[in-house]
């Protein structure tokens, strides 16, 4: 734990290496946290991203300064990205791949629900987006992976609100621009 | 290229805030001349305005994130109540995971286990299962996957096991072994089948769908085998089928409606019964021909649960063929079936179209009363047998009867010996129909006979050629015909009112096609309703034959457009055709901007939909180059109408718009430059074309007197009047004698008349001419036309020196032409004729002694040369 609060740290002061570290320790936490939180899910209720990643901070880094917070958030939409683009890849793989007994009921998914190929669809082209405007895809990953509020995404990146919401509008046209257009 | 971001970026922020209206203002002056910067923007605004993309659900709280943790959550290895060992995960989805596991006792086997993700109501799943689970248990069937057991796992989850079934689901197995129609149907059979099994035992599956049939194969024979059975029912019937669980807390949708029956998204969404599972079948069946679902699987994604379920209930899919006809993926379709691309909606039209739409009736009483029943009709039309769910008509079973029998259809050459012979087979076949009802259909198959003969079919894309037959006679006895003869159903009627509707207006008859579109109009929309094929035709028709193109006639053929969109789909070759038709009216309307941009969607709409080379595509290219050429921008002229015409060549020999095409491209193919030179060669390579025209079309042909005006037109333009008077002689007389007195080309004609005769300085003709052309240009807004014809009779009066009156002529038609050139843009042939008219004006002001009035004129010249 001490790891964490020294990387965030380091990373604070500019240190790429630090927050290269601090991402898989972030990215196993979530997942631990996640896999505990649902074994023990009440029925109706709905797991929260952002929870999971306020959760995750507070196991990993205790009561730390604003600062260290914000750090944090950005390295936790990381992580978050990162969970979800690995599992879309993975039911990808088993949906085209094999010929075993496959969905049938569990398949009856939610039509609204996001697909292996929206999701690495979306990951594809943020990230073309974060070379054109790495601030803005910063946003959408504080926003969209880790489901902070406007309020929050724009604390972390230290942006007014009303600017946050402006970034957003454009990089949400340019972003699905990008994935209609397909490349 | 890239335009500076943060330009973009603010221009973005600006017009996404405005609404549509303001937003095209804007944009055409911020982007004035920067055309990348424009498309840029316009493709974010586009992405903008879409609502409910995956980027408006974070992922907190959605389906994603829960099964990812459920999935992390339970791993290899686990033994599942003690009995089952996972050993792969083979499925994944928002309700849970699909594992191959290991049973231990009481026998050893592969078993698939389904994970049912934490949150639902275990105990009342587990009770419903319960319920049934007697009956599953008596089900034994080669085609259904046993379900072995359930219960609830160590955190209390409930959890299905079922027989392993190695296979791939229907659909996927049948493109990937590249299955031939019929054999697709032999499948569809033994799922029938297995679903009649089941409902014999009283169970309903509710939920199915090709992912849960698994096709293997034994002896490599396709074996389906239908999964889940049972299982829909223990989860749905409180968590999925009510509104109340159908919204998760983001408002996402659980299920998937595409295979819903109407009555399972109802009031009362519980009152399932096995017709349900039919429908179910149907959309099977309708996947398995044409690749989607009825209700496409794009739309239900982009609208609200409450959309969606309108959809369901409400919305009549378009029949198979017709799906097929107007998709994209066509090509690969066939290929998917190993059938021609051209032949795969006509193999499916006709009876598939009927077995499919009667399973998916919205009224399930009106759907198969069994699977039964359905495989049955299936088996039918795979023997080459009539099937049950076509509209039972005499010339139908007839039909299948000589095919079957391999009897000559003989070539009938009158419409009485085919009801004659109709009624001697009826009698041979033995065929029992009520009296009146028979009597109907025969009417309507023996009217469609007459029509398809001597009026051709009801397909707008297809050129009618009569030849050098008196075509007005033929028409205008089956009205006569029509008229006496009071025993016809009104449907029938209408029909046949509409088909000579349409063949009086190619005529130019229009008051006379009124008479028959109207009455014809108002009984299909009450017999057949406002979205049938055969409504909107009709409708589309009225549109051309009124008798203004005023706000009215635009609004008619918008409301066409819209409902063409929702019925036949935004790329379907009609629609694309009324849509350049609402290009033409806003033409007509000197919206010239408006006009651009939609013809512009029409091509792109075409290329995109059915490629560069299909008939909609290279009609709308030459649209648009008509278009373009009075704009004066010869090079995009050019190019469309070279690549139309490249096009063309690849069209059947004998399609006769191949032969329109070249007098087309004539036009546009060669770069103009307006000189009295250019317009000679236009009008020579005119000429040359017009015995070919005379041949195909015949001498009175409405395509054959547009050639004929484009000669006249052409030398006329180029002042070679000698030359022009022939050809504007015989255009004038045939319009006059063929066409009603206030067409059109009979306007045209009267004028392009007058020009020449003008230019022959035959004064007392051209007058008379240009006399008889002023209020009918007036009242058909020919704005160019009639700035052209006061001209003209302007200078009739001036070669007579009476300068009172050719004043006033002058000064109007100077302001409409060049009104009209302002808004177009202007030639070096038309800053010419604009000069000659303004030398005119100066040379009246004068002899009137009007010093002030020349001097104006002078000044306006002056203007003009600047351009």
């Amino acid at each position: 734990m001490t790891d964490v609060t020294q990387l965030l740290e380091a990373a604070h002061r500019g240190d790429q290496q630090a927050a290269a570290k601090l991402l898989p320790l972030v990215y196993e936490e979530l997942r631990n946290l996640a896999a505990a939180r649902m074994s023990s899910e009440k029925p109706g209720q709905t797991l929260q991203a952002t929870a999971l990643v306020h959760e995750a901070y507070l196991k990993l880094c205790g009561d730390r300064s604003f600062n260290d917070r914000q750090h944090f958030f950005r390295v936790a939409a990381e992580a978050m990205r990162q969970i979800l683009i690995d599992r879309a890849r993975r039911r990808q793989r088993i949906q085209h791949g094999g010929d075993h007994q496959r969905v049938g009921l569990s398949e009856v998914a939610s039509i609204a629900e996001t697909t292996p190929d929206d999701m690495l669809a979306l990951d594809e082209a943020l990230t073309r987006f974060t070379e054109f405007d790495p601030q803005k895809a910063e946003l959408v990953k504080l926003r969209y992976f880790a489901g902070l509020p406007e309020q929050d995404a724009a604390d972390a990146l230290g942006i007014s609100r009303a600017t946050a919401s402006r970034y957003w509008k454009f990089a949400r046209a340019w972003l699905i621009q990008a994935m209609e257009s397909g490349s | 290229m890239h335009n500076s971001s943060s330009q973009v970026e603010s221009l973005f922020a600006a017009a996404a805030e405005l609404s549509a209206e303001s937003r095209k203002a804007f944009l055409d002056r911020e982007c004035a001349g920067q055309e990348a910067l424009r498309r840029q923007l316009d493709g974010l605004l586009r992405a903008h305005d879409r609502v409910d993309h995956p980027l408006d659900r974070p992922v907190a709280g959605h389906n994603e994130l829960e099964a990812t943790c459920l999935s992390d959550a339970q791993s290899v290895g686990t033994l599942i109540a003690g009995r089952y060992k996972l050993l792969e995960q083979i499925g994944d989805g928002g309700m849970g995971t699909v594992w191959m596991a290991e049973q231990k006792e009481p026998v050893r086997r592969l078993v698939a286990v389904k994970l049912i993700k934490a949150g639902m109501d275990s105990k009342a799943v587990l009770a419903r299962f319960e319920a049934e689970r007697q009956a599953l248990a008596l089900m034994d069937h080669p085609n259904i996957a046993k379900v072995h057991d359930a219960g609830t796992d160590d955190a209390g989850r409930p959890f299905f096991v079922m027989e392993l079934v190695k296979g791939l689901p229907l659909t996927e197995y049948c493109d990937a072994r590249k299955l031939f129609v019929n054999e697709r149907l032999d499948l569809f059979v033994q799922i029938c089948s297995a679903v009649q099994h089941a409902h014999q035992k009283a169970i309903i599956h509710r939920d199915l769908k090709p992912s849960n049939v698994l096709v293997t194969e034994h002896d490599g024979r396709p074996v389906p085998k239908v999964i889940d059975f049972g299982l829909a029912k223990a989860i749905n019937s409180s968590q999925m089928l009510t509104d109340r669980t159908l919204h998760t807390a983001f408002g996402t949708v659980v299920g998937t409606p595409l295979y819903m029956a109407p009555e399972q998204v109802g009031i009362n969404a519980l009152d399932v019964d096995t017709r349900t599972d039919i429908y179910a079948l149907g959309v099977i069946l309708y996947e398995l021909l044409t690749g989607t679902t009825p209700l496409e699987k794009a739309r239900f994604k982009v609208a609200a649960w409450e959309e969606v379920k309108r959809l369901i209930r409400e919305e009549d899919p378009p029949r198979p063929s017709t799906r097929l006809s107007s998709d994209k993926t066509l090509p690969s379709l066939a290929a998917c079936r190993q059938v021609d691309a051209s032949k795969l909606p006509s193999l499916v039209r006709g009876d598939l179209d009927w077995i499919v739409m009667k399973a998916l009736d919205k009224d399930r009483s009106r759907r198969y009363e069994t699977a039964n029943g359905l495989a049955k009709d299936v088996q039918r039309y795979l023997k080459g047998d009539a099937v049950e769910a076509c509209p039972p008509t005499l010339a139908y079973r007839l039909q299948k009867a000589c095919r079957k029998h391999r009897v000559a259809i003989l070539t009938i050459g009158a419409f009485a010996g085919v009801l004659l012979i109709s009624t001697v087979l009826s009698l041979t076949f033995g065929i029992r129909a009520h009296h009146a009802e028979m009597k109907a259909r025969q009417e309507t198959e023996a009217a469609s006979f007459l029509l398809d003969t001597f009026l051709g079919t009801n397909d707008e894309h297809e050129e009618l050629t009569v030849g050098n037959v008196p075509f007005t006679t033929v028409v205008d006895r089956a009205v006569k015909q029509l008229d006496r003869d009071t025993e016809r159903l009104p449907l029938t009627v209408a029909r046949i009112r509409a088909r000579i509707g349409r063949a009086y207006a190619i005529l130019g008859k229009y008051p006379k096609a009124r008479q028959q579109i109207q009455p014809a109009l108002e009984v299909l929309m009450d017999e057949l309703g406002p979205n049938n094929l055969e409504t909107l035709n009709c409708q589309e028709s009225l549109v051309w034959v009124r008798e203004s193109w005023d706000e009215k006639t635009e609004a008619i053929l918008l409301d066409v457009l819209e409902r063409r969109r929702k019925v036949q789909g935004p790329d379907h070759p009609d629609t694309i055709r009324t849509l350049s038709a609402v290009a033409w009216m806003r033409f007509m309307n000197n919206d010239m901007v408006k006009a651009d941009s939609l013809l512009r969607d029409a091509l792109q709409l075409a290329v995109a939909g059915h490629g560069d080379d299909s008939v909609i595509a290279i009609r709308c290219k030459m649209r648009l180059a008509a278009f373009i050429a009075r704009k004066g921008k010869h090079d995009e002229c050019m190019r469309l109408a070279q690549e139309a015409m490249a096009s063309g060549q690849k069209l059947p020999s004998d399609d006769p718009y191949r032969l329109f095409l070249k007098y087309g491209a004539n036009k546009y193919a060669k770069p103009a430059t307006g000189t009295s030179e250019d317009n000679r060669r236009v009008a020579e390579q005119d000429v040359a074309l017009l015995p070919e025209f005379k041949d195909v079309f015949g001498e009175d042909d409405p395509r054959t007197l547009v050639l004929l005006d484009d000669i006249t037109l052409h030398y006329a333009q180029g002042k070679w009047f000698d030359e022009a008077e022939p050809y504007s002689k015989t255009l004038l007389e045939k319009r006059t004698q063929l066409f009603e007195r206030d067409d059109r080309g009979r306007l045209r004609a009267l004028w392009l008349r007058g020009l020449t005769l003008l230019g022959l300085k035959k004064i007392a003709e051209a007058k008379e001419l240009f006399n008889e052309a002023i209020p009918l240009a007036r009242s058909k807004r020919e704005h160019i036309i009639l700035g052209t014809t006061l001209v003209g009779l302007g200078e009739c009066l001036l070669l007579e020196e009476n300068y009172a009156e050719a004043e006033p002529k002058l000064a109007s038609g100077y302001e409409m032409i060049r009104s009209y050139f302002k808004n177009e843009g202007f030639s070096a042939h038309r800053l010419n004729h604009v000069r000659e008219v303004l030398d005119d004006l100066v040379a009246v002001s004068e002899k009137l002694g009007k010093s002030e009035a020349a001097e104006h004129w002078r000044k306006e010249k002056e203007r003009l040369e600047q351009f």
